[in-house]
């Protein structure tokens, strides 16, 4: 599956069942979005022969390979993807009856992450035309 | 099987005979670690282990301590042994979750000021600013400074608006940052809309 994709499926979700299943179907669409934009990197750096570990140690390397390079864009786009994994995790994590911790996720919350998905991947797809190493030394 | 690799990491087994990237370690290298850790971990059950041992830090501390007991009469057996020991732990460490360096407090404070200025400029109608800085403690990241910055807005900024500031404030730590001080920082910008009273 193209992980872009999942930027797609977070849209339907973030508006699907609104009325029944609202705060769920925000959390969920934080969730595909950072993993499009996630996996959208991932694969961009693969196929630029970058080695991975091919497992959850993944996230922090996609982050670190990405602000090594000399493209403010990209640089821009691995801050704002750490920042994405974080909206996340407590969107999958920070849950319950009674929450301790996080914050509720309303529309406008699933939005902008939406939206910080988006622009990543074309940010970095945008680098990947001009140089397939998205400028990483 | 999983084996603690640092203070309160722990490593699946499969995880640790995974190859690492930029890494060609041998398949008997990998399983040295494995055996390592399980001869390690089967001492400490016997109690054989000296009770100061008992709580080592990291499997890494507790290869040092042995390999810096061995005795034996034959100097190249010795030799040998430490060889062994040396790529075990080279080995471990590359499991060893780092850190970047830290950030003195006055480049810190440096670097929040311009971060803050660029979202008093950056977010339409801007109402407050709530800037934590603190120890990064998710282990995912290689960060160990943390700064959240919360922008308070009307209600009213659209979601590219919020998004094009969001961006400008990453984007003046990437200016103003060598990769280093990038590595050392998890950057969290977060609009917090204000409904109008």
């Amino acid at each position: 599956v193209n992980a872009h994709e999942f930027l797609q499926v977070g849209k339907v979700v973030m508006i699907g069942l609104p009325t029944t299943l609202p705060e769920a179907c925000h959390r969920s669409a934080c969730g595909r979005a950072y993993y499009a934009a996630f996996g959208v990197a991932h694969a961009v750096l693969v196929a630029a022969n970058f080695s991975m570990f091919n497992n959850g140690q993944d996230h922090g390397l996609v982050v670190s390979y990405l602000k090594r390079s000399k493209f403010g864009d990209v640089v821009v786009a691995a801050g704002l993807l750490d920042q994405l994994r974080e909206t996340r995790n407590s969107s999958d994590y920070d849950t319950g009856q009674q929450p301790v911790r996080g914050r509720s996720f309303d529309l406008t919350y699933a939005n902008d992450a939406v939206d910080w998905g988006e622009n990543i991947i074309q940010d970095i797809l945008s680098a990947q035309r001009r140089d397939a190493r998205v400028g990483i030394p | 099987v999983n084996y603690s690799v640092g203070d309160q990491l722990f490593v699946h087994s499969h995880d640790l005979m995974a190859s690492i990237p930029g890494r060609d370690d041998p398949l008997d290298e990998r399983l040295a670690c494995t055996d390592y850790l399980d001869r390690r971990e089967a001492s400490r059950q016997r109690g054989a282990t000296p009770s100061g041992a008992l709580r080592a830090q990291s499997a890494i501390a507790a290869a040092v301590v042995l390999a810096s007991v061995v005795k034996s009469p034959k100097e190249l057996e010795v030799e040998q042994s430490l060889a062994a020991a040396n790529k075990t732990i080279d080995r471990l460490l590359a499991f060893v979750h780092t850190r970047a360096a830290s950030i003195g407090a006055a480049r810190l404070e440096a670097i929040v000021s311009v971060l803050c200025d660029t979202a008093r400029r950056e977010f339409p109608g801007l109402l407050s600013l709530v800037v934590v800085v603190a120890d990064e403690g998710d282990r995912e990241t290689e960060a160990c400074h943390r700064i959240t910055i919360r922008a308070f807005v009307p209600d009213s900024i659209t979601t590219q608006e919020s998004t094009r500031a969001v961006k400008a404030v990453h984007r003046a730590l990437a200016e103003m940052s060598e990769y280093d001080e990038l590595r050392a920082i998890t950057l969290i910008v977060q609009p917090e809309r204000i409904k109008a009273s």
